[in-house]
């Protein structure tokens, strides 16, 4: 299935071949990434490595800069290792859940997140948004994707789903809304089930220790 | 990729002021009047110089850092001139490519004859500069066509083939899809090229003077040479068939040749030449030039699939950030990694 895919994708992305690599059962793709604006004009090239795990499409590819254009720092959300920070992991899992192909995986994430790497080493600034680092950043998917309507009540979403409480359709919404679940958010709460117990595990873990400092604040 | 842009300007003008099929006569300028109406040599060489290559294609060679020789005379390959009208003969390396351009016929059908002469030689133009940006030499036009040579001297075979390869890639894409566009706008057939390439190394080949006195030209006596000729008419439309040695010559692209007898179906066509009691069989590859062009170096491919020249060696006028914006807002990166 990837082998076909790629084939497609090949036709777009030209300078990128892949191989299967045995040991790390992973299929390898590396090459050039080259980055044209919607007239045609041409902006720049990056070196890239891209791991797709052999569970193809069900995963979330690695991907890897390797022509050091983008500086290593955090800010420009990249690891010192090159490890491109596509989008919210969340997003990346959910993704991965329904299924990835690889040639629209290159078009939606990888290549809008090199064009925005140029524009920023262009003009200063991204292009669009951006995630805030680390937990703040997951809160941020959480409002802004899941449309929670704050950190507690994403906490409180998530520690439900934990512990399989409170979520019939008739229930009330997690979030503090009054409404009954089914009017509110069913369709966030089944996109949270497919993150996976540790993960929701460990947002909750985050979570309650990003607020902790902030509701003794409130406290004092 | 809008390498021959300046180059269609020309074509463009001669169909719109065609008093058999232009309707937009009254639009035109003095000067694109003057292309049609008055159709002096001069008028043509002003919008397509002999010996100055157009703005759009000075680019390209640019980019390439490649300069084009205009110094050639037909029949006297500069590397080999010292040949006429003597008695030596000398073996040497050659790759031989043959350019059809096939369905200009076509075009008497719509437009005055005229007409029919500014395009074919606008075209031909194109190839010429072309031919001379990547190092080749033309050694004979052949009605709309070219016969040209690769190589000489003072380059390796290796690069003399990719030279070759390049030529043969850029500009039928020029035709496959710049002219293309042109012609389906005007509700007629296409004009389509058909490229044979063989390479015969110094065993291969002997230069000599053929024919006499200033009726004569400095050539070659090669198989390989007949063979690129013979390979030229087993291409497709638009494509491009070459013969074992360009593939041997050539491993690093060994995955753009296909034997021809895989697309016509029939064993017969594996193999342009075979001599049984030598074991000699020589096969010749459909060469997929769409794919080896997009690999190019100067060549990159936007999202919508289409080929874009990098441009990296000039000012690019339409050079705006706001034209990535569209793609670049559609990323919303994240950073999870902890400190070490």
């Amino acid at each position: 299935m990837f082998e076909r895919d790629f084939i497609i994708a090949n036709e777009r992305f030209p300078k990128l071949k892949y191989s299967w690599h045995a040991k790390s059962k992973m299929w390898v793709i590396s090459g050039e990434l080259d980055i044209c604006d919607t007239v045609g004009v041409y902006w720049g090239t990056f070196q890239i490595i891209m791991l797709v795990p052999r569970s193809y499409p069900y995963c979330v590819p690695i991907v890897i800069e390797k022509s050091q254009i983008i500086p290593r720092d955090i800010d420009w959300h990249i690891s010192p290792e090159g490890i491109c920070c596509l989008d919210a992991d969340h997003e990346l899992i959910a993704m991965s859940q329904k299924g990835i192909n690889i040639n629209d995986f290159i078009t939606d994430k990888v290549y809008t997140y090199f064009a925005n790497q140029i524009y920023k080493l262009q003009g200063k600034q991204y292009a669009g948004a951006e995630y805030a680092h680390h937990t703040a950043g997951v809160i941020q998917y959480y409002v802004e994707r899941l449309n929670m309507p704050s950190a507690e009540a994403t906490l409180q979403a998530l520690k439900n789903i934990l512990c399989k409480k409170g979520l019939g359709r008739n229930d009330k919404c997690p979030c503090g809304s009054g409404l009954k679940l089914k009017k509110c958010h069913k369709a966030s709460i089944e996109t949270i089930k497919t993150f996976g117990f540790s993960k929701v595990q460990k947002d909750i873990q985050d979570i309650e220790k990003y607020l902790l400092p902030l509701r003794k604040h409130k406290i004092d | 990729m809008h390498i021959f842009d300046d180059y269609l300007k020309p074509i463009r003008a001669a169909i719109a002021a065609d008093p058999k099929s232009g309707k937009l006569y009254e639009n035109l300028s003095y000067a694109e009047r003057n292309l049609q109406k008055g159709m002096d040599f001069k008028a043509f060489n002003q919008q397509v110089p002999e010996k100055r290559l157009l703005p759009s294609l000075a680019d390209f060679a640019r980019e390439l850092g490649l300069v084009p020789n205009f110094d050639q005379r037909l029949g006297l390959h500069p590397d080999f001139s010292h040949l006429k009208h003597s008695e030596g003969l000398e073996e040497h390396y050659i790759v031989s490519m043959f350019v059809d351009i096939k369905g200009s016929t076509l075009l008497f059908k719509k437009y005055t004859p005229r007409t029919v002469w500014i395009i074919t030689n606008t075209i031909q133009r194109a190839a010429i500069h072309t031919c001379l940006i990547f190092g080749g030499y033309v050694h004979r036009l052949q009605g709309d066509g070219l016969f040209v040579y690769f190589g000489g001297k003072d380059i390796k075979p290796e690069l003399s083939v990719k030279r070759s390869l390049q030529f043969a890639s850029v500009f039928t894409y020029f035709v496959k899809e710049d002219l293309k566009n042109i012609f389906i706008e005007q509700g007629i057939e296409n004009i389509y090229t058909r490229i044979g390439i063989d390479l015969g190394y110094d065993q291969d080949v002997i230069w000599g003077m053929a024919g006499i006195g200033e009726i004569s030209e400095v050539t070659t006596c090669s198989l390989h040479t007949s063979l690129a000729s013979k390979m030229q008419s087993y291409a497709v439309s638009n494509g491009v068939v070459v013969g074992d040695h360009i593939k041997d010559q050539s491993l690093a692209f060994a995955e753009y040749y296909t034997p021809v007898c895989h697309r016509t179906k029939s064993e017969n066509d594996r193999y342009i030449f075979q001599i049984p009691e030598e074991r000699f069989n020589y096969t010749q590859y459909d060469f997929n030039w769409l794919s080896f062009l997009k690999k190019q170096d100067f060549i990159a491919t936007d999202l919508a699939g289409n080929l874009q020249l990098k441009q990296q060696a000039v000012v690019v006028s339409n050079r705006n950030l706001a034209n990535l914006a569209p793609i670049a807002s559609a990323s919303k990166p994240y950073y999870r990694f902890e400190k070490k």
